[in-house]
Parts: C-alpha cells; sequence; structure tokens
C-alpha cells in the first residue's frame, strides 16, 4: 500500500491510493494517509483506480480522516473506485457519507475547487 | 484442498494471502471470487487479533478451501474462546462522520460477502466455521 499527495489548489490536495488498504497495511500507512487527507484543513479528492482491495480497517481508516477534514470545514470525495471496491462500499453504506463519483473532474466539481 | 497456516501478525497474514490468492488462481477463481476470499480471511483475522481471546496468548488460525461448482467452501478453525460468528448483526447502521467511533463494520461485511454456513466448538478446544463463497 502507497499513497502519493498533490496539491491541486489553495483548498484541495488529491490523495492517490495504490495496492492494498486492508489489515495487513493499515497500521504502517494509517498515521501519514490521515495526516495527508486531512492536511491543512483543505478538501480531499481520493484517487482510487489504483486501489485494488479495501476491507473494513480501510474503511474505518478512511472514515476517520474524513471526519477531521469536515469538521475543519472541507469535503472529501472518492472518484475512480474499481467494481468490488464500490461494492464493498456501498455494502457497508459508506457511499451515503462519502460521496463517491466517477472521475476527477467530478470529484473536484464536488468539492467547489 | 488447499490447507495454510493463518498468521494473526501483518506480515505472516500477507503471506498466506498470497498463497491463498495464488492458489484460487490456479483453480480459476475468478477476479471478484478472489477478493471475497481474501477479504474474509482478513476480517476473521483481524477480528481474532484484535478481540480474540486465547488461554495461552493469540495463535495462528488455519484455513481449508475447496472449489466445488464455482464456489468456495472455505474451513477457518482457531483456539479462541468460544464465538460463533453468525450471533453478531448481520447489519449496522449506516457509518456517519458525526460518530467518534467507527468499528464493528468487519463481521457485518463478511455475512454480506459470503454464508456462514455452519460453527462448531471442537473438543480439541478450537472453533470451527464454515463459510461458502460464491461469485453472485
Amino acid at each position: 500500500m502507497r499513497f502519493e499527495l498533490v496539491e491541486l489548489g489553495p483548498t484541495v490536495n488529491k490523495v492517490v491510493l495504490v495496492g492494498r488498504l486492508d489489515s495487513v497495511t493499515v497500521g504502517s500507512v494509517e498515521t501519514p494517509l490521515t495526516a495527508a487527507v486531512a492536511a491543512s484543513g483543505r478538501s480531499a479528492v481520493l484517487d482510487m483506480t489504483g486501489l485494488e482491495f479495501l476491507s473494513s480497517l480501510g474503511i474505518r481508516l478512511l472514515l476517520s480522516a474524513a471526519r477531521v477534514v469536515t469538521r475543519r470545514g472541507g469535503q472529501v470525495v472518492l472518484f475512480g473506485v474499481q467494481p468490488m471496491v464500490r461494492e464493498v462500499l456501498t455494502a457497508m453504506a459508506l457511499d451515503e457519507v462519502l460521496p463517491v463519483v466517477g472521475t476527477e473532474s467530478e470529484a473536484l466539481a464536488r468539492v467547489g475547487a | 484442498m488447499f490447507v495454510i497456516e493463518l498468521p494473526l501478525d501483518p506480515e505472516g497474514l500477507g503471506a498466506a494471502q498470497a498463497k491463498v490468492a495464488e492458489y484460487l488462481a490456479q483453480q480459476g477463481a475468478s477476479d471478484r471470487l478472489r477478493y471475497k476470499v481474501r477479504l474474509v480471511l482478513d476480517e476473521m483475522a483481524a477480528n481474532l487479533k484484535l478481540h480474540g481471546v486465547f488461554a495461552a496468548g493469540p495463535q495462528p488460525a488455519r484455513a481449508a478451501l475447496r472449489i466445488e461448482d464455482s464456489s468456495v467452501h472455505l474451513r477457518l478453525e482457531d483456539t479462541a474462546a468460544p464465538f460463533d460468528p453468525r450471533s453478531t448483526a448481520a447489519t449496522v447502521l449506516p457509518p456517519s462522520l458525526d460518530d467518534d467511533k467507527v468499528g464493528g463494520l468487519g463481521l457485518p461485511l463478511v455475512r454480506r460477502m459470503a454464508e456462514i454456513r455452519a460453527y462448531s466448538r471442537l473438543e480439541t478446544g478450537w472453533n470451527r466455521t464454515d463459510f461458502v463463497l460464491n461469485d453472485a
């Protein structure tokens, strides 16, 4: 599991997630990933294109990071979600809490960037 | 039948998951089925590590898999205190960003992805749980 933080502008960052976010990997990325998503109170769009696996511990991490962002006035939007990851998000009704859209452009529009 | 020890530490679990994935690929299991198996193994191992009560410290679980009629039959056994995963809620309320606590998603997710066909406590002191996973 790895991620990359990209500053897209003064109010929004993009975080690119690659690999698997599960019980095997979550412990090694929890702190830096939360910091990246919640950086400076900006909104964040999460590029899920390269995230091939997500389990409940990964969901918990995404929710925790999103909670910090929203409390600071920002938003978190996911895009490019692979089908099985999308199914997991839907099964846990996470897509009702964190918006999931198809493309980066849609995600940026959603956060008002 | 493919049998493998399932360590609860991240490195050991990751290695075991890789071997299971290789076996399933060799057997022609679909991507969707392989995802479900990885998910159930990850959730059950995490549940054991976080919540399992062991008399003599955490011990690896063991998994046995076979494919029959395009379904994966998965048997998991562990030495933790008796626990029937069917006793937990099958669904959870949708998570909220207003809640400070987020958790309890793992077993409901397992129950969405797999049928838990049977649970028993063996005379040897092991839990045995049988899952069936399919492409549907």
